[in-house]
């Protein structure tokens, strides 16, 4: 075993360094610590997504102000850039969580195609169309899940309850005039009410207890 | 399939999801070093038997709307080999996680789970099942008898008494350790492995306890390293106490309370006078007297109604706030104090030891049979506070010392 002889200690460590007074000591043969990979791999995507981004922002922003001054359509791209950084760092950070993952991109991309919508001038198209189709594939995906896989489903009844107020989200809003597009209103209430049925059929014994873990005070 | 069942969290658990960031996992490892090199399919089997004993291990932690809580995780412990750095963020839906190195058994436990003690007991269970099932014994029973209820006891409900008088003890703001800091997150390990006896028997010398000795020592290391100016400020120095050696306890779950000792520097104090000032505040801050009080307030202010209705996330943010500003203390030291196996597993346990999350530098001792290990976790580049105090064991008349790092 290694010795600091400045420390006057034996020394077990994966470095040539002692630890203790960094002096250079012999290094230890087989040490008891084990050597760790210090980045993973979502680490380096994460990293040249980042390299991406920038470059590709500011090489559009060059060539935005060269060839055409007055459109600022580099904003565009920029935001584009943006929201695909923003939905791939969902995708990583849920990645072992799927169901949880696919929730919060949901209410990722809404947010992202209603502000695009705003900025390309409002044509509505984010809640005729995106809103209902999000809430329908979404719904399509836990029917899917529950019925087909043998996906733990109930560790995350939460997000059912919230996704079912989502399916009916487009048929209120079609009430009171925000959706003008009524057929993906209904559709997405139809698959609400599937939703609402078969957690009332196969999760009701469930309900009280799950309502008493998430509002306890 | 396990029963399905769900935990609100205790009294000290509540405030550790607002407290959890990169830097400070809150969590915490505890080792148990063999003498023989570790069996990973021996080592799976005595986890799943572990796990059937202690069922509240097995959850995840999940947000209400007003508090987290715990709830039963459908996914299976597992077993692996060491490969992250010790007390890392843990992935996955448990709160704990057991790894294997050699001849070392790792847990990783987040602190909103179990204390220190607590997740002794799980870690003792582990081995002593391990070592049944390598060895042919038969003696896991005997490590704890508790019933599974009586583990899973919220005890800080169970020993308060709502309705006494609060009494939160004010702080003065404390000198920070002024190092300089590593780049990334993962804090170095480096443990010092001494004789028990030899420590105990100069702590008796100065007429005092082990943990007041070696907070003594790490008072002095910490003034050898300040500058003069900077001690004009009290040094902090927070201490973990184990509620089960006041109160009947038996839970696994978190049950303990910190306290923060103020050291006053004064440049004529010597070793002597600052155990003497230790031995006094350890006796007035552990009595009974002074626990229960602090119970009592705590659990007082979880009871606010005021409190209770804030949304979780709310909660969780303004806590982060509060605590990330607190300075009243300079770093911290748990004493896990002496592990008791039965006599028969002391031929293939050399000795436990542990490590704490931190965002600065936290102490960490525990003995078994003559091996008392104290392990510290630093965020610096500089370990001038463990050379310091290491220097001053072996002047004391300490032979035998070794020091084990994960530095590179």
């Amino acid at each position: 075993m290694a010795k600091c002889n400045k420390c006057n200690v034996e020394v077990d460590t994966r470095g040539e360094r002692c630890p203790l007074c960094a002096a250079k000591i012999e290094k230890t043969i087989d040490p008891t610590y084990p050597t760790i990979k210090t980045t993973s791999t979502w680490q380096f995507i994460k990293r040249i997504m980042i390299i991406f981004v920038l470059c590709t922002s500011i090489i559009v922003v060059f060539l935005n102000g060269f060839l055409t001054p007055n459109m600022k359509w580099s904003v565009f791209v920029i935001a584009a850039l943006l929201s695909m950084y923003t939905v791939f760092l969902g995708i990583v950070k849920g990645r072992k969580r799927i169901l949880s993952m696919m929730f919060y991109m949901s209410f990722a991309i809404l947010a992202i195609t209603f502000i695009w919508d705003r900025l390309i001038g409002y044509k509505g198209w984010s809640l005729n169309y995106v809103l209902p189709s999000v809430a329908i594939g979404y719904g399509v995906f836990l029917l899917i899940l529950r019925f087909v896989s043998h996906f733990a489903i109930e560790n995350y009844r939460g997000y059912i309850y919230l996704h079912i107020l989502l399916e009916f989200l487009p048929l209120v809003m079609y009430v009171k005039n925000v959706v003008t597009f009524e057929p993906l209103a209904l559709v997405s209430a139809c698959f609400g009410t599937i939703n609402l049925l078969v957690l009332l059929l196969f999760d009701f014994s469930h309900l009280k207890n799950d309502l008493g873990m998430r509002l306890h005070i | 399939m396990r029963e399905k069942r769900w935990y609100k969290l205790d009294n000290s658990a509540k405030i550790i999801p607002s407290m959890t960031n990169n830097l400070n996992t809150n969590v915490f490892r505890l080792v148990c070093s063999l003498k023989e090199k570790v069996e990973a399919d021996k080592l799976a089997i005595a986890l799943k038997m572990t796990c059937e004993e202690f069922p509240m291990f097995t959850c995840k932690m999940k947000s209400g709307l007003f508090w987290h809580y715990l709830e039963t995780s459908s996914s299976e412990p597992f077993v692996e080999e060491d490969h992250v750095y010790p007390c890392s963020k843990l992935d996955g839906d448990l709160l704990f996680k057991v790894t294997y190195y050699k001849n070392r058994i790792n847990l990783d436990m987040y602190h909103v789970l179990a204390d220190g003690n607590g997740a002794l007991e799980f870690l003792k269970y582990l081995v002593a099942c391990y070592l049944d099932l390598v060895y042919g014994l038969s003696h896991h029973d005997k490590v704890n008898t508790a019933s599974i209820y009586a583990r899973e006891s919220d005890d800080f409900k169970k020993f308060s008494k709502f309705g006494k008088k609060k009494v939160y003890d004010k702080y003065k703001s404390a000198y920070k350790l002024k190092f300089p800091r590593k780049e990334n997150t993962v804090g170095d390990v480096i443990e010092v492995h001494l004789s028990a006896s030899e420590i105990k028997r100069i702590a008796h010398e100065c007429d005092c306890t082990v943990t007041v000795y070696l907070t003594a020592v790490l008072i002095r290391s910490i003034v050898q390293c300040a500058h003069v100016g900077d001690l004009k400020k009290p040094i902090g120095i927070i201490v973990p106490i184990d509620l089960r050696g006041i109160f009947p306890s038996q839970t696994v779950r978190n049950f303990f309370y910190t306290v923060n000792i103020q050291y006053e520097y004064r440049e004529e104090d010597t070793l002597l006078d600052i155990i003497k000032f230790l031995k006094e505040k350890f006796s007035e801050k552990f009595s009974k007297e002074n626990l229960q009080a602090l119970l009592d307030s705590y659990m007082s202010l979880e009871k606010l109604l005021l409190l209770r209705i804030i949304p979780n996330f709310l909660k969780d943010f303004i806590l982060g706030i509060i605590t990330g500003f607190r300075n009243t203390e300079t770093m911290g030291f748990s004493n896990l104090g002496v592990v008791e196996m039965p006599e028969v597993y002391s031929d293939y346990i050399c000795a436990f030891s542990g490590v704490m999350s931190t965002v600065d530098l936290h102490l960490t001792t525990m003995t078994y049979n003559d091996e008392l290990r104290f392990s510290f976790m630093s965020h610096f580049v500089t370990n001038e506070i463990e050379r310091n105090m290491v220097k001053f064991l072996k002047d004391a008349g300490i032979e035998k010392c070794k020091i084990v790092s994960n530095k590179e």
